[in-house]
């Protein structure tokens, strides 16, 4: 059981990562951007960040550069895959890098889990396209 | 040109003839008069000596008693006449026996000319009578022999010796006639032939010697003697071409001819007509090389802007051509730059539209394919096996269609340059077992078997962008299952060369029209498949394919018969650079 923070703007994948991560015995909250995100995480402080890249407001980037989170993991869970979007999000201190149409909800929890329970980090097994 | 050249040159030739002609016949007019002169005016001397009284009635007294009185008259008389005569070398006065009596030449005096010729001949003629003579020197002489008469008797023979020289003063004095002209002079033979008296330009010994046969029609000599005239078609003793004007001497019916060389007549013109066949075929040269210079700069920008459209129309719409002129080309040169321009916009607008429309589908196709596979993993308790079925489906062709929307972005990404590779060292055994492995379930469906090969003990590595080289594999295993018939086998041979890595995928399947074979990388491209006319991808695989390999630098080639199976060859750079 984890305190999960789940970034998703798409509303029928914000519930289907939900349902999934609820399911599975985690303490989910939602945020719809970046922004909001923020302003969530600075009182719910979780231990894992499930983080979209395209959004309105602040989007992936934008949280990822302003959260001070040293005790969340984040995980970047996108459709974009580019080279340079992978470095930069390692670079600002994400761990994992999923691609949403490679993965059921089901194994994005999985994903989730591994990090969890894998105290190193790394940049988990999905980085390639 | 060349008519009017050959008008010209006619007219010319025509005019240097006809000065020629001028010229030749000038010197055959005064030669004829200066000869008939000479000849008229010794024969009129010598007919007036014979005729005088005082020389017939001494020659008639010293016949009847050789007094030395007579004699002496005689010589007396005989320097009288010679005072008043040119052009001879001695006068001579012989007794009817042909003793000379008398003589400019005294040392002929006493001594007999009975047994000469002309003595013989000129006695027995009513007449002066002319001979020609050669003597010891080889110079010609011309005998004047006139008998004396005195009561129908003929009472001594008068001779007149002339060198035929002193005749013909002025006969090689060839001014007027160039450097061939020249007169000739002729007598008639009793068969016909003419024979020269004198030594002529080119033969100088001619005279008395040399002969033209009676039947050389051509020859102006012989010509002279039947008509005088002017012959343009002459060939001269030497067989040269002449142009000539005969006159004929009637007295002693001599034909004198002067006469030049055509080839001198006609040297000016020709020479002329070779500086003008020079001057046509050097501005012909020029104006050629004019012309081929113009073509170029007529052609010249018409090729650029074919190479360009040639590269806009191979995809290269950045071609652009540079035509600055201020004319027709200048103008279609910027029309068409233009019209590059609004291609390379409405190519960027449609990469970009293609882009967004592929991000917009791919999230909602993201969120069916969560919604079905929880349906699947959740609930399938609920459902019967052919509701799975459905289900499982419905969640494949999800899959194809998430495969579809990221080749859109891969060929926008592409399209727009943006595609960028992630190189790293890459076990390229490992990842296309890897890649088998996802295809292992149609494999088995369609009975189809794979072999992967690699020589060599130490696996193939490439320094490569890995999920770009995936894309590739995946592709060529797709293909290559999909265009071969069920129980085929496919063959993957990985080979580490020197410097590069080489993928060949072989199949013996249905193979490549020759006719396919050119769009075969071209985007949206897709070959009628013998196994379902359904089946198949995008069209945009090996066009992903293609783009790959060139952004690695590295080849790609096919090669493919007809009922026995394609094999495409990939080589990519092996080691990082």
């Amino acid at each position: 059981m984890a305190k999960i923070l789940l970034v998703e703007d798409y509303p029928s994948l914000q519930k289907l990562y939900e349902d999934e991560l609820s399911s599975a015995g985690h303490n989910v909250v939602v945020a719809n951007n970046g922004k909001t995100a923020l302003e969530v995480a600075s009182h719910f402080k979780p231990d894992l960040v499930l983080l979209d890249l395209l959004m309105q407001e602040v989007d992936g980037l934008g949280f990822l550069k302003s959260y001070d989170g040293s005790n969340a993991k984040i995980i970047i869970l996108s459709n974009l895959a580019s080279p340079g979007l992978r470095q930069e999000a390692a670079k600002l201190g994400a761990v994992s890098y999923l691609i949403k149409s490679e993965l059921t909800p089901k194994q994005v929890v999985e994903e989730a889990e591994k990090v969890l329970n894998n105290r190193r980090k790394t940049n988990g097994p999905h980085t390639a396209s | 040109m060349l008519a009017i050249s050959g008008i010209l040159y006619v007219t010319f030739q025509q005019a240097l003839r006809t000065q020629s002609i001028e010229q030749v016949e000038y010197a055959a007019t005064i030669h004829k008069n200066r000869l008939e002169n000479s000849l008229a005016q010794n024969e009129e001397r010598l007919k007036s000596f014979t005729n005088r009284r005082q020389l017939r009635l001494s020659l008639n007294s010293y016949n009847q008693r050789a007094n030395i009185t007579a004699t002496d008259f005689i010589t007396a008389l005989l320097r009288d006449v010679g005072a008043d005569m040119k052009n001879f070398k001695n006068i001579s006065v012989l007794d009817p026996q042909g003793v000379v009596l008398s003589s400019t030449n005294q040392k002929i005096v006493g001594t007999s000319l009975a047994a000469e010729d002309y003595y013989l001949k000129g006695r027995s003629m009513p007449d002066v009578s002319k001979f020609f003579f050669k003597d010891q020197r080889g110079e010609v002489n011309l005998y004047l022999v006139g008998p004396i008469i005195f009561e129908q008797k003929v009472v001594g023979v008068a001779v007149i010796e002339s060198d035929i020289k002193n005749l013909l003063v002025g006969l090689e004095d060839y001014t007027g006639l160039g450097s061939t002209g020249e007169v000739l002079l002729a007598k008639r033979e009793a068969n016909g032939d003419a024979v020269f008296l004198t030594p002529t330009r080119f033969e100088k010994s001619a005279a008395l010697e040399k002969r033209i046969k009676a039947g050389e029609a051509t020859s102006p000599v012989i010509k002279a003697l039947e008509r005088e005239g002017t012959y343009i078609g002459a060939t001269d003793y030497r067989r040269q071409p002449v142009i000539a004007v005969g006159r004929h001497i009637k007295g002693p019916d001599w034909s004198l001819v002067a006469k030049i060389d055509r080839a001198e007549v006609d040297a000016p013109i020709n020479n002329l007509r070779d500086t003008l066949l020079a001057v046509i075929f050097m501005t012909s040269v020029v104006l050629v090389f004019l012309a081929l210079a113009l073509a170029r700069k007529v052609s010249e920008p018409i090729l650029e802007l074919s190479d360009a459209a040639m590269k806009i129309s191979e995809g290269d719409l950045t071609a652009r051509v540079d035509v600055a002129t201020h004319d027709e080309f200048g103008k279609l040169g910027s029309t068409f730059n233009d019209m590059a321009q609004n291609i390379e916009r409405l190519d960027e607008a449609k990469s970009e539209f293609v882009s967004l429309a592929s991000h917009q589908l791919r999230t909602p196709a993201t969120a069916v394919k969560g919604l079905i596979s929880v349906m699947i993993e959740n609930y399938s308790n609920a459902l019967d096996e052919k509701q799975k079925g459905l289900l499982r489906t419905a969640y494949e062709e999800n899959e194809k269609q998430i495969y579809i929307i990221n080749s859109l972005l891969d060929v926008a990404d592409v399209d727009s340059g943006e595609m960028t590779l992630s190189r790293s060292e890459i076990n390229l055994y490992k990842l296309t077992k890897d890649m088998i492995s996802e295809h292992q379930q149609t494999l088995i469906m369609r009975e189809q078997k794979i072999f992967i090969s690699q020589p060599g003990t130490s696996p193939v590595h490439v320094w490569a962008d890995p999920g770009k080289i995936s894309l590739i594999i995946d592709n060529l295993i797709s293909n290559a299952s999909k265009y071969s018939p069920h129980g085929s086998t496919i063959e993957i041979k990985l080979e580490q060369l020197k410097t590069k890595v080489k993928i060949t995928v072989k199949d013996n399947g249905f193979g490549i029209k020759q006719a396919d074979m050119g769009r075969l990388f071209k985007k949206f491209s897709r070959i009628p498949n013998p196994n379902s006319v359904k089946a198949g991808g995008s069209g945009l695989g090996l066009f992903l394919v293609k783009k790959i390999v060139d952004l690695h630098k590295g080849q790609i080639a096919v090669s493919s018969k007809i009922g026995k199976g394609t094999a495409f060859t990939i080589y990519l750079p092996g080691k990082r650079k």
